[in-house]
């Protein structure tokens, strides 16, 4: 029975979440979290350089042929965030941060996605070893790195568009350079007409590079905390079944089972959505910092 | 004791809530951030998107690119030939209309150049014969009137042989019958002899 309390649900449903050392090199300590962002890069790596050789062959003639299989299922997916999520925000700059919006999206849905396969389950039962895996997103270190990745991107992108748009209105290289920053500070308040406009003008920039640090910071705790809210009420729900036996009531064991089952789906759902709205608000983000005009 | 549901549910949330405040066992903060794991993560996804980037989505952002361009090419020419179909099409119709337009002018113009021959046929059908009418007409006139004259100067001739005759002796009542029938007998056979 232990081994079962162990495959359903720790005694503490937060063990499921939190990031667990499992091997320490120095100062630094490798958690499971670590591991199973190198599992989703290792996943990717294989998956998606299969695909471009596929894509590469399918292209090779004249007329391309349309992908089927594993291929198209991928296909649907980027293809969707290319048209749908990516190209709404960025127009004319889709194809240049589409890489990173990809490798983005599928980078969380991977780790989302190897989250809800009970894997440390698995090993506990067959090597007696726990938290070897885990699920990379619920951790706020690991959402708070892709939210600073996301942060230097639409800043950076906001700057450089300042950049060529000063090279464009007849700014020498270097002084477009080093007013593109400022610049890109000045372009994220809201073009207000008169001398109210004038007088908001200092209030609205601190506002509005406030919530340039805000953005990340929600799309970090937003990613967290959906993972982590979701994990814990399994493992809280699970945590039922096995705990209620003595108690002689299977009829609430079967409900919290049952209970999870659903829960399962929402997560599965909550997976793709989370990965969605990350990308999602990261192009609009993207977006705005490049054509702060519209 | 029966155990509701709602006990359970009970039970579950002060579960939750004493293993939350024991900090899940290893005194984790949850929201606490771990700068070597966020740095960790930030070093996988820049290597990964420089991979995935070079190797993978250039491809198939170059696959999807062509392919998009060949659908759009293929979506502009189906177009543009069906346009040009259509304009053929009409082009066609057009010409048919014209080619029906003169083929119906031309039966008409047939049709009245028949009347106008058939008109004119007959009315020189009509003169030809009214010519010839005439000169029937004139030919029987110019025989009654030369037969009449013929008759004239026979029965002139007649009288004069007759008178010669009668001159001659005098003339019994017989001698008048026989000198008519002989008269007449005389007539009718220089008629047949003239025929």
């Amino acid at each position: 029975m232990t081994h079962l309390t162990t495959l359903m649900a720790s005694a503490d449903p937060m063990t499921h979440v939190l990031p667990h050392e499992i091997a320490r090199f120095g100062p630094f300590s490798f958690t499971n979290h670590m591991l199973m962002l190198l599992i989703s890069a290792g996943l990717m790596l294989l998956i998606f350089p299969m695909l471009a050789r596929r894509y590469t062959a399918l292209s090779a003639g004249e007329r391309p042929s349309a992908p089927s299989g594993i291929l198209n299922f991928f296909e649907s997916i980027m293809n969707f965030i290319r048209k749908e999520v990516v190209y709404p925000s960025l127009h004319e700059h889709t194809d240049r941060f589409l890489p990173y919006l990809w490798t983005l999206f599928f980078f969380i849905l991977f780790n989302n996605l190897l989250g809800m396969i009970p894997m440390d389950a698995i090993s506990s039962a067959v090597f007696g070893k726990q938290h070897l895996f885990g699920t990379a997103t619920a951790g706020i270190s690991v959402t708070a790195g892709l939210a600073v990745i996301s942060f230097l991107v639409f800043h950076g992108a906001g700057v450089v568009a300042q950049y060529h748009h000063g090279v464009e209105h007849g700014k020498s290289a270097g002084a477009a350079f080093v007013m593109a920053p400022f610049s890109y500070l000045a372009s994220m308040v809201p073009a207000v007409p008169g001398i109210i406009g004038k007088l908001l003008f200092l209030p609205l920039l601190v506002l509005e590079f406030a919530l340039s640090f805000v953005k990340p910071f929600a799309l970090a705790i937003r990613l967290f905390a959906n993972m982590l809210a979701g994990h814990v009420v399994l493992a809280s729900l699970l945590a039922l079944a096995p705990a209620i036996r003595h108690m002689a009531d299977a009829g609430v064991a079967l409900p919290a089972v049952l209970g999870c089952a659903a829960l399962s789906c929402l997560e599965l759902f909550v997976a793709f959505l989370q990965a969605y709205i990350f990308v999602f608000l990261t192009s609009m983000f993207i977006g705005a910092a490049v054509s702060p005009d519209h | 004791m029966r155990f509701s549901l709602r006990h359970a549910m009970i039970a579950t949330l002060c579960f939750s809530a004493v293993a939350f405040a024991s900090g899940g066992g290893e005194n984790v903060d949850p929201v606490s951030p771990d700068l070597w794991q966020a740095g960790f993560t930030i070093a996988v996804f820049l290597i990964l998107l420089f991979i995935l980037g070079k190797f993978a989505f250039k491809p198939i952002m170059k696959g999807l690119n062509d392919r998009e361009a060949f659908i759009t090419n293929a979506l502009r020419d189906a177009d543009e030939a069906s346009k040009k179909a259509q304009a053929q099409l009409a082009e066609y119709s057009q010409k048919l209309d014209q080619a029906r337009a003169e083929a119906t002018a031309i039966v008409e113009e047939g049709r009245r150049d028949a009347e106008v021959t058939k008109r004119s046929i007959h009315e020189e059908a009509r003169n030809e014969a009214d010519k010839m009418i005439e000169r029937a007409k004139r030919e029987i006139g110019i025989a009654r009137d030369s037969a009449v004259r013929e008759l004239c100067d026979l029965g002139a001739k007649l009288a004069t042989d007759a008178a010669s005759k009668i001159v001659g002796r005098e003339l019994s009542p017989s001698d008048h019958e026989r000198l008519i029938r002989e008269s007449i007998d005389e007539i009718s056979a220089q008629n047949a002899s003239r025929n």
